[in-house]
């Protein structure tokens, strides 16, 4: 069931035709440029989303970069309370031990600490540290081991005048904060303090955090070698220290590449903070860029898919519209090859299909208008032959025939009798021919001859015949009867009333693929009018009125136009008191 | 009732072997930090650098930072440690906030210092951290506020119900005076929050004294400051030109006196038309007010006392393992309209602004 289904289809759409032609045409001329267009714009776009996801990282840590950097600098300014005249006030006062005159400068401390917290939130803990570890802050007052603080021995120990960031680490609170110090400088306290700002490292998620880079792309910060900050995530943390690792990371200050981790290509951005000295790193898995790429090979998948639809459909429609009078033709043709000759072609189209319906329609008229004419033309012959065999088969000529017949018996001339009985016998046979119309030129010849036989033994010996008969022509064909009427002629119109012996010469030959018969007589002849007359009337140059004049022979040569064309038929050439030849010339038939 | 069990030189050994394992503790305390405290780092395992020398540390934790009451106790505290030759911390939150105050003691305990003296906000929730401070081998008392169920060694402040007593007291020879003790009185209460024990039990002392004295009191509302002298002044004089009709006004504390009297117009007004206010506290701006009419008698504490012998007890008790009894009281000091003028001039002005 299958199969002819598909075979049917197959037949249907079969290639070989121009529906089949014209639509593969019509879809490679559809998708091919889509195909192409479609590629070109892929790789165009992935190229582009690769340049574009490195501007746009790019552009992310330099936005995290101006964010940190804003932020610290807000910070180095509330840094600079370190030469309020409060808290100057209250270090000198702290360093000479006057517990009781301190109060005022130690609340106006706390509130101004407290205001600076809430204002800004991300600030976990504000602190004036003095060289002894004497300790004011937010928190109230505290001691520590200058010594080992780190920010302390960075900023004092190392005698850095400038801001100093100290990386994420946990406060005396076990809070998680990164913070950010200057000197203090204490001429009149003798030694050099500090003053600190504990930031929560959540700020650093904020900051890192707040940009996105795509579903899973992070931002996180490196110093010496080492993950100052990365998101919460373990694989981020993870993918954080084997990024640092990467010498293109640790060997430039800017810059980006691809790092591939765990078998996936990440591309890595990064930027050194000039502020902070800390690098920031933008991590976007290429994966991502792959997925809306695979988003778009989707799309355009959908849309060549779309597109080949419609192109087919079109396609079906248009060729169907196209060929559809061709197809319509060539069921005509077929049945009209089939002997159907009344069809019409309805095509009304104006372009060279409708024309060439219109010269179907023209060319079926000439056939239906050959054909009856073809038909008009058996009838014509029919009759004419029908004629031909009356004009023949004269009850006179019989009679006189009989009545010669009779006197040799009479005579007791029995073997003439024979003879004579036997010429009449042939001569009536091949005149039957059983029915044909066409003969062979022998049994013609032979025919003929027969006929001359008993005409010279009426007539006495009046005249003599002669065959002078190429054998190559004798096993062409020839119509029946068409040497007869003219012979006859010969012998009533030429020798009859010779006085002398006449001659009857009967010629058959080739020429140019042409079989011509002449019929010779020594006769009378004809008088040259006539003979114009006669020839005119033979090329149909002439209409004769009365339908029993030159009977005999318009018949022959009517006969012969009918059947082999118009080209051939009969002329003839005579002289006075020389004779008279008739020239027939006929098709080569075999 | 331990010290009695063990004999001198016992007491002597266990001293010895204390101070061996503290000793240790320093050691391996320091190492860590020496190991960490450098680098970046994002381990919770990480110690602070907040000092843990030879020094002995004992830490005050007060309610909150902005209450000056405490100033008192600070100044006290940390003179007596320089005669001691100690150092003395002071760490709290800006505002009264348990939470912070649990952080704050949690952080002392990963310090290591030498003794805590905690003014508790919430005494329920403070008792956990002080047992674990206290098996951490930390000395912790309480002052002014105390967590008796917790293992802290002894309370040093007042005897805040005695307080609360003196209160009751005091309303009853006001009323009296005023020909008002037989009526019923309708009573507006200040205090810092529900937990706080010290001041719960103020509370309880002044209203059992007045009603055991024949005063009928009607609690038509309790205003809760949070221990912030900057909100307590605004919320009871609001409330006195808003709210229900009171006939006395008594407060666990002088926070609302810390305000400017002149921003209370309303209240003045209100205890010159015959209202009775009460209020324990005699600091130099709660003196002034009620100097000026807005309070018809103060039961004081000695925030100082408190500082000074929150001190001195657990320094003993850190060098010498003399653990003081469970109450160190503070004792009381009574004003009325008679003394006043005769307190302030004891006393100095703050100048903390």
């Amino acid at each position: 069931m299958k199969s002819k289904v598909f075979s049917g289809l197959f037949k249907k759409f079969s290639i070989y035709s121009i529906r089949s032609k014209m639509t593969i045409c019509f879809l490679a001329l559809g998708i091919i440029p889509i195909i192409i267009f479609g590629l070109i714009s892929y790789h165009l776009y992935f190229q582009n989303l690769h340049k574009n996801v490195t501007i746009y990282s790019g552009q992310v840590i330099e936005r995290v970069d101006k964010n940190l950097e804003t932020y610290i600098s807000d910070i180095e300014n509330i840094l600079q309370l370190k030469s309020n005249y409060y808290f100057q006030q209250y270090l000198k006062l702290n360093e000479a031990g006057d517990i009781e005159g301190n109060r005022k400068y130690t609340v106006r401390i706390w509130e101004t600490f407290d205001i600076l917290k809430q204002m800004k939130t991300d600030l976990v803990n504000i602190r004036l540290v003095s060289h002894s570890g004497s300790i004011i802050s937010n928190y109230g007052r505290y001691w520590i081991d200058v010594s080992k603080d780190p920010l302390y021995s960075q900023l004092v120990n190392n005698k850095t005048d400038v801001v100093s960031i100290q990386p994420p680490h946990l406060n005396f609170l076990n809070q998680k904060v990164f913070s950010i110090g200057e000197v203090v400088t204490g001429n009149a306290i003798g030694g050099q303090g500090i003053m600190a700002i504990d930031i929560d490292v959540n700020f650093l998620n904020k900051i890192c955090s707040d940009i996105k880079l795509g579903e899973t792309g992070f931002v996180f910060l490196e110093k010496n070698g080492k993950v100052v900050f990365s998101p919460q995530s373990s694989d981020k943390q993870e993918y954080s220290n084997e990024i640092i690792q990467n010498p293109k990371l640790m060997n430039s200050e800017n810059g980006n590449f691809i790092d591939k981790i765990n078998k996936t290509n990440y591309i890595i951005t990064f930027k050194t903070s000039a502020i902070t000295g800390w690098k920031i790193i933008g991590v976007s898995p290429e994966t991502e860029m792959a997925s809306e790429i695979s988003m778009i090979g989707w799309v355009f998948f959908w849309l060549i898919t779309s597109i080949i639809i419609i192109v087919l459909l079109l396609t079906i429609y248009i060729t169907s519209v196209l060929t559809n009078p061709i197809r319509k033709l060539r069921s005509l043709m077929k049945h009209a090859s089939e002997n159907d000759l009344s069809i019409y072609a309805d095509i009304r189209t104006r372009d060279e299909i409708g024309q060439l319906a219109s010269s179907f329609n023209k060319m079926m008229n000439q056939i239906r208008d050959l054909m009856a004419k073809v038909k008009d033309d058996q009838q014509k012959i029919r009759e004419m032959e029908m004629k031909a065999m009356q004009e023949l088969i004269k009850p006179h000529f019989v009679y006189n025939t009989l009545d010669s017949i009779i006197g040799l018996l009479e005579q007791n001339r029995n073997d003439d009798a024979i003879n004579l009985i036997d010429s009449l016998g042939k001569f009536f046979r091949t005149s039957l021919s059983h029915g044909r119309e066409v003969v062979l030129i022998r049994e013609e010849i032979n025919h003929i001859r027969s006929y001359l036989m008993i005409q010279q033994f009426r007539f006495s010996n009046k005249f003599d015949f002669l065959f002078e008969i190429d054998d190559e022509i004798y096993n062409f064909k020839t119509l029946k009867l068409i040497l007869q009427p003219l012979v006859e002629n010969s012998i009533y119109h030429g020798v009859r009333n010779l006085n002398k012996k006449g001659l009857i010469v009967i010629n058959g030959y080739l020429k140019d693929d042409q079989v011509v018969f002449e019929i010779s007589d020594n006769g009378e002849g004809i008088e040259d009018e006539k003979v114009d007359l006669l020839n005119r009337i033979m090329a149909g140059d002439e209409k004769v009125e009365d339908q029993n004049l030159y009977f005999g022979i318009r018949n022959v040569n009517e006969r012969i136009k009918l059947n082999f064309g118009s080209c051939y038929g009969m002329k003839y050439q005579s002289k006075i008191s020389v004779g008279t030849k008739v020239v027939l010339n006929i098709p080569q038939v075999r | 009732m331990v010290k009695y069990l063990f004999s001198n030189k016992t007491k002597v050994l266990f001293f010895v072997l204390a101070a061996i394992i503290t000793l240790a503790g320093c050691a391996s305390s320091k190492f860590e930090k020496n190991n960490t405290a450098i680098e970046p780092s994002t381990t919770s395992k990480e110690k602070s650098t907040v000092t843990k020398n030879k020094d002995i540390i004992i830490a005050m934790v007060p309610k909150s930072l902005d209450n000056p009451v405490f100033l008192d106790a600070l100044e006290q505290g940390e003179a007596i440690g320089r005669t001691l030759g100690i150092k003395i911390e002071w760490l709290g939150s800006m505002q009264s906030d348990s939470n912070e105050q649990v952080a704050i003691v949690e952080s002392l305990i990963q310090r290591g210092v030498d003794g805590i003296a905690i003014s508790c906000i919430d005494p329920e929730k403070m008792k956990p951290i002080i047992n674990k401070a206290v098996k951490a081998g930390i000395k912790v008392a309480t002052f002014d506020s105390d967590s008796p169920h917790s293992d802290r060694l002894f309370y040093c402040g007042t005897n805040n119900y005695a307080a609360g007593e003196a209160c009751g007291k005091a309303l009853i020879k006001v009323l009296k005076a005023k020909g008002k003790d037989k009526q019923l009185q309708r009573l507006l209460v200040m205090t810092a929050d529900k937990e706080s024990n010290n001041l719960n039990e103020r509370l309880s002392g002044f209203l059992d004294t007045a009603r055991k004295g024949g005063i009928t009191l009607n609690i038509i509302d309790t205003l809760y400051c949070k221990d912030d002298v900057n909100i307590a002044g605004d919320m009871l004089e609001m409330y006195i030109r808003t709210g229900e009709k009171l006939d006395v006004f008594f407060s666990t504390g002088g926070w609302p006196f810390v305000s400017p009297s002149e921003s209370m117009t309303g209240f003045h007004a209100w205890c010159q038309n015959g209202g009775t206010s009460i209020l324990i506290d005699t600091y130099y701006p709660v003196l002034e007010a009620a100097q000026q009419g807005m309070a018809d008698a103060l039961v004081g504490q000695n925030l100082k006392k408190m500082g000074e012998l929150s001190i001195r007890n657990l320094y003993s008790v850190i060098k010498d393992g003399k653990i003081p009894s469970k109450f160190i009281d503070t004792g009381l000091e009574l004003g009325d309209k008679s003394n006043y003028t005769q307190l302030l001039q004891e006393k100095q002005r703050w100048e903390i602004k």
